[in-house]
């Protein structure tokens, strides 16, 4: 039972650290290459690329530090 | 003459790639989480290997779904990669630093809890490294017996992937201890681009993507990750340092 008690915090630390972003953008990303596949081979290359560093680029903006609002 | 030393050189040559990508991520496992799980999870692949070519023999190619195989590994590889490097990113720009107390004090917390218990197995560690490892081993397997069938002769195919092997698995371990000397949050950033590397690759491939230049694309897949990974230091260190300048000029404002 060692390995899944092993797998489960695995997955537990992955999603509390954000993880959880990559995942949706990769959710999103994939099937989209798939279907640019069946129609251009040649720019399905380039939107899986682009669609992963742009879920990587969303995650990684969303750690920098908040902007101070007037009211705090 | 030229025909035997064109299935040995191209098998060579060929299993040579597929083997450098294998011991890649078997060294970058070993180095940044474990030996242990690292030699464990190659050796398992190669175990499963063995019983896979024993079970199909020659049929192997034809039955075995490689691009299915291909995207659900490099999927996995992707994420973990993606993971690794991201994280490599916000301590580089120092923003995982700034904000990386809870989680240092939980490891230390964990680690204090553990002392003295057997240390635990690390399974992320030795599923990637199974992963690839049985990745590419099928690929070479796929490389000797497709040369086999063209020339005929299946021993000289055989003996150009295992004098592959032999080579890369020399320079793995000549490379292995300088590779231990790189400060921690750099290996581990090497780690995660070659990981998303990989991963990209063989999820492309099992989407259906024929890659220009084939396995040669993983070259300018590492380029683009390592120019993003820079822009993305600069950008997100230059963004902190503006916010941490402005929070402080409020401060000076009020007081």
């Amino acid at each position: 039972m060692s390995w899944l008690t092993s797998s489960a915090a695995f997955v537990y630390d992955f999603l509390a650290d954000d993880g959880w972003e990559v995942l949706v953008g990769l959710v999103i990303v994939l099937p989209l290459v798939h279907f640019a596949s069946e129609i251009a081979d040649v720019w399905s290359g380039l939107v899986l690329i682009a669609g992963i560093l742009l879920t990587v680029a969303v995650s990684l903006l969303r750690q920098l530090p908040r902007r101070p609002t007037r009211d705090a | 003459m030229t025909a035997v030393a064109f299935a040995v050189g191209a098998s060579f040559l060929a299993s040579c790639v597929e083997f450098v990508e294998a011991f890649t991520i078997i060294l970058a496992v070993g180095i940044t989480r474990s030996w242990k799980s690292s030699l464990l999870g190659a050796a398992a692949a190669a175990v499963l290997l063995a019983v896979i070519i024993a079970g199909f023999g020659l049929t192997l190619a034809s039955t075995v779904p490689l691009p299915v195989l291909r995207g659900v590994v490099g999927t996995l590889v992707l994420v973990f990669g993606l993971k690794w490097m991201r994280k490599a990113i916000l301590r580089f720009a120092g923003i995982k630093g700034l904000h990386d107390e809870e989680e240092i004090f939980a490891e230390e917390t964990e680690a204090l809890r553990n002392y003295g218990r057997a240390q635990a197995f690390d399974w992320v560690g030795f599923t990637v490294s199974l992963k690839s490892t049985l990745l590419e081993g099928l690929e070479v397997a796929f490389i000797v017996i497709t040369f086999g069938l063209n020339s005929g002769d299946m021993s000289l195919p055989a003996l150009g992937a295992a004098g592959a092997f032999v080579v890369v698995a020399i320079t793995g371990f000549a490379v292995r201890k300088p590779l231990e000397q790189v400060p921690e949050n750099t290996m581990k950033f090497v780690v995660g681009v070659m990981l998303s590397t990989f991963g990209t690759f063989w999820a492309g491939e099992g989407l259906g993507i024929e890659w220009p230049a084939a396995d040669l694309s993983i070259v300018p897949l590492i380029a683009v990750y390592l120019l993003f990974s820079w822009l993305a230091v600069r950008r997100l260190a230059a963004a902190r340092t503006a916010r941490a300048q402005s929070q402080s000029s409020e401060v000076a404002a009020v007081a």
